[in-house]
């Protein structure tokens, strides 16, 4: 049962009839049955691990609560009697309690992330050079685990920070583990976000009904009629790509690179369109990425939920740890004082002020990009891509005074459309760059089907393969105007900055109409579906 | 959710699904010529068709229903589509009984030379030309592995990727409409290719498949226990020179031993008067020349050999008086693409007048 078939669509129609016919109290417990029901016919054998995530967050969780009110109860009790280094010892002591159990708790469901997504792959990268035989665990990766792992420890830190009341009642925080429209492949939820609109059951509102379905149609639109059509060029160019010309490994980036969209943005569609339905608002994941001005921009528009995850529980924490910010300081001492312009190349400062004053968090960005590489999959390639992102970032934090600097002197106007234009195009060839680590078979294959591109009529083989791509003329044209369609609603998002289903709700209901009927036939007609046609999985679903 | 809501939810439901509907009727044409033909079969009305001819392409190539009804007086139908197998035949009477129980049955033998009787691309032209109805859905459970099922039952899953031949799906959609209007075919699904073969000698073996026992055997079972007494089965004419398999030679004595008739028409080529320089239009078909002397000389042997009710209700002698009206014109025109070679497939009404 995926998100594009007929009877994920029946289970979720069965699921919005039973959610809205019983008592608002007891709705919740619709949306667990729903997600039980779900997980186990999509991925019953591996159910235990989910559930084991799910225990073990819940009861660390209050665990760590019963550790923080004794710690508030034994501070009131004695209150009067206890001197201040008393107080002190006693805290610390709690600290490190807390902390046990939070370091607990992360590395056992780290753990198993890590053990069931990367042994094989590290066991079979370490027999190629040691004497020791590759061993495979034989684990599938249960569906969602990456997604549920990360928003389950999301939860676990609230709690340990005291940002989040921990959840007393384990059916409902069962549920914001499982919940089925995300558990697929995101996005990843904060509980404060999430949580409570789980919890409280929500009234039948035609527009959540049909804003919901508008987005849901829009998803399998994308990855229907658009994204499934890519991959057949994709494979096809990348099964015979070295008896290509070179030029064929930049399409295939170029190509990958609508189609993971298309594909993930389309399936993140209708999870959000299903939970509208719902009631649910669930977090943006996308934000036209492709309109990104600059590397750290596009990671703002890209997986977005990935990205806040990684950005609150593990970029802020070492960026502003006390030893970051004592080696930036450190870094800072060797500098000379100089009294220097604002204007100058290091914005007032010497390099080795700025230096001191970036580095911590160029290192976090470093640690936090290599984390997003990983997490994509067990393959070296993938921190290869996450590194490639970080090295540009941290380069651009590096260089930001000297860049503005080069900018003021050579008095370029950034406020024109033709410099948007570079910022967007320049953006767009570096994470191209990033997503050929995606598409080579390793780390140098990739490194090289991007220096191919240099040599776009060289290639690898003399004898040129035979490039049948299956496809007809007709689907070429069915992809170049559907991949229109989505720039130009993504265009007016952009330059508008408003939904484009809150405009369209605004026109007359025949027109609404028109365009939800064309876009429910251009999926039913046009979508890659039934016999002889490969069902293709979301690509998320893998990671 | 306010009463307007709800009445909005209702009709954009509506719309949707006789929107869907409406695309999966116009587009669920993979082969054009058989969901035509079979099409106007269902216009019959019940208990009108004396004779029903059951087979391959060799059957809706030479037999022409019009022309019999107009030289013979008896009414008939090609239950035929392109490469029918003998693993459908039973279907096809089933489908015969459900609503026409004619008093003779014709079967074409060439069904039962198919090596793979459950071929998914002959088996889906006879399927696929089926009404939506209880006997389809039978024919797909008995014939087809479980797991293919749905896009059987539901054809719109595999030919919605049609839509890149929209000039074609609206050509058919017209002419159902067209027979609709009319409420019946003119044709009663026969198809001409206008060309002249020229006769080169060409050999074959005619070999009954392993598979294709066992389905005679389950159609001869089935006709049995359920009283058809009537089955000629024949053998139409081609210009190939066939070696004869020892299990032809089986099958005709499996035919026998059932109780039913065979004619073999090739054997008899010379008595029907095929030219084989101008008869066909290709060496396994018959043209519209081919199919004129075929039609007479079977309508015959039908006549004399069976006892064939022609006493028509009134609206049925209409429409078959009206059909037959037809035929002069349509040979003219058939016979003189032919003559010129055109190379034309007509199939569709307003093809042929």
């Amino acid at each position: 049962m995926t998100l594009t078939s007929l009877s994920f669509f029946a289970f979720v129609f069965a699921t919005l009839v039973l959610y809205y016919i019983i008592p608002k109290k007891f709705r919740w417990i619709v949306l667990l049955a729903a997600s039980a029901a779900f997980y186990g016919i999509v991925c019953l054998k591996y159910m235990p691990f989910i559930v084991f995530t799910a225990i073990s967050t819940w009861l660390g969780a209050l665990w760590l609560d019963k550790v923080a009110n004794q710690r508030k109860a034994e501070l009131k009790e004695h209150k009067a009697d206890w001197d201040s280094d008393t107080k002190k010892a006693y805290k610390h002591k709690t600290l490190v309690n807390k902390r046990l159990i939070l370091a607990l708790v992360l590395v056992l469901n780290f753990g198993i992330l890590a053990v069931i997504k990367y042994f094989d792959y590290i066991s079979e990268w370490l027999s190629g050079f040691l004497p020791v035989p590759a061993i495979s665990l034989g684990i599938l990766l249960p569906l969602g685990i990456s997604f549920y792992t990360f928003q389950s420890m999301g939860y676990i830190v609230d709690v340990y920070w005291g940002k989040t009341a921990p959840e007393k009642n384990f059916a409902k925080f069962a549920l914001f583990v499982s919940f089925f429209p995300q558990i697929i492949q995101g996005p990843i939820a904060i509980y404060d976000d999430l949580a409570k609109q789980l919890y409280e059951g929500h009234d039948l509102q035609y527009e959540n009904i049909k804003n919901g379905f508008i987005l849901i149609l829009w998803g399998l639109f994308k990855k229907m009629v658009i994204a499934d059509r890519l991959i057949v060029i994709l494979n096809a160019i990348l099964d015979n790509r070295p008896g290509l010309y070179n030029f064929f490994g930049a399409i295939a980036i170029l190509v990958y690179a609508a189609q993971l969209y298309m594909d993930f943005s389309g399936g993140i569609d209708i999870s959000r369109g299903v939970a509208q339905m719902l009631g649910i608002n669930m977090a943006y994941n996308f934000k036209r990425p492709f309109f990104a001005r600059t590397v750290a921009d596009f990671w703002r528009r890209w997986h977005i939920s990935l990205c806040h995850w990684l950005r609150t529980y593990l970029f802020y924490p070492i960026a502003v740890s006390k030893a970051f910010l004592r080696f930036g300081k450190w870094i800072g001492s060797h500098a000379k004082k100089k009294d220097l312009p604002a204007d100058s190349v290091w914005g007032g400062f010497t390099f080795i002020e700025h230096a001191g004053r970036v580095v911590p968090g160029c290192i976090a960005t470093l640690l936090t990009f290599l984390i997003v590489g990983m997490w994509h999959g067990a393959n070296w390639k993938y921190a290869g891509y996450g590194l490639w992102n970080g090295i540009i970032i941290l380069v651009s934090m590096l260089l930001d005074p000297v860049f503005k600097y080069v900018i003021n002197k050579t008095k370029i106007r950034t406020q024109t459309f033709s410099w948007r234009l570079w910022q967007i195009f320049r953006t767009f060839v570096i994470t191209m760059v990033g997503f050929a680590f995606d598409i080579g078979n390793d780390m140098a294959d990739s490194a090289r089907m991007v220096l191919d591109c240099l040599n776009p009529l060289g290639r690898a083989a003399s004898v040129p393969a035979e490039l049948n791509i299956g496809l007809k003329i007709s689907d070429y044209a069915v992809i170049v105007v559907g991949l229109m369609i989505v720039f130009a609603v993504s265009l007016y998002q952009e330059r508008s900055q408003k939904s484009f289903r809150d405009t369209l709700g605004k026109q007359s209901i025949w027109f609404q109409w028109v365009i939800m009927l064309g876009l429910l036939l251009g999926v039913v007609i046009l979508g890659m579906y039934g016999p002889g046609v490969a069902a293709n999985e979301f690509v998320y679903m893998n990671f | 959710m306010k009463l307007k809501h709800w009445i909005r939810i209702i009709i954009f439901a509506g719309l949707s699904i006789g929107l869907i509907a409406l695309a999966s009727f116009v587009m669920c044409v993979a082969y054009e010529r058989d969901t035509v033909g079979m099409y106007g079969y269902y216009k019959e009305p019940d208990d009108s068709i004396s004779v029903a001819l059951i087979g391959p392409s060799t059957i809706y190539t030479s037999f022409y229903s019009p022309l019999a009804y107009e030289k013979y007086g008896f009414t008939s139908f090609n239950l035929s589509t392109s490469d029918m197998m003998g693993a459908s035949y039973k279907s096809a009477v089933q489908l015969a009984e459900s609503n026409q129980k004619p008093d003779l049955y014709v079967v074409e033998t060439w069904g039962f030379t198919y090596k793979d009787q459950l071929e998914p691309v002959h088996l889906r032209r006879w399927i696929d030309a089926m009404k939506d109805s209880e006997l389809r859905t039978q024919t797909i459970e008995e014939l087809i592995p479980e797991e293919e099922w749905y896009h059987y039952k539901h054809p719109f899953i595999k030919y919605h990727s049609r839509w890149d031949d929209i000039g074609g799906c609206l050509k058919v959609f017209i002419d159902k409409l067209q027979q609709n209007r009319k409420g019946y075919s003119v044709t009663k699904n026969f198809y001409t290719y206008t060309d002249v073969n020229e006769y080169k000698e060409k050999k074959s073996k005619y070999k009954i498949s392993e598979e294709g026992f066992k389905y005679l055997d389950i159609f001869l079972n089935y006709c049995k226990e359920n009283g058809i007494e009537n089955i000629l089965f024949i053998r139409s004419p081609e210009s190939i020179t066939y070696e004869m398999d020892e299990s032809y030679y089986e099958m005709l004595d499996i035919i026998e031993e059932a109780g039913y008739d065979f004619l073999d028409m090739q054997a008899a080529s010379s008595e029907i008067g095929m030219d084989l320089n101008h008869d066909f239009y290709n060496p396994g078909h018959l043209n519209i020349f081919g199919a004129q002397k075929y039609t007479d000389y079977l309508s015959k042997y039908i006549v004399e050999h069976y006892d064939i009710n022609t006493d028509y209700a009134p609206e049925v002698v209409k429409e078959w008086d009206d059909c037959a009206s037809y035929n002069k014109k349509i040979f003219e025109r058939l016979e003189r693409l032919t003559d010129k070679k055109t190379n034309e497939s007509l199939y569709i009404q307003r093809d042929f007048y």
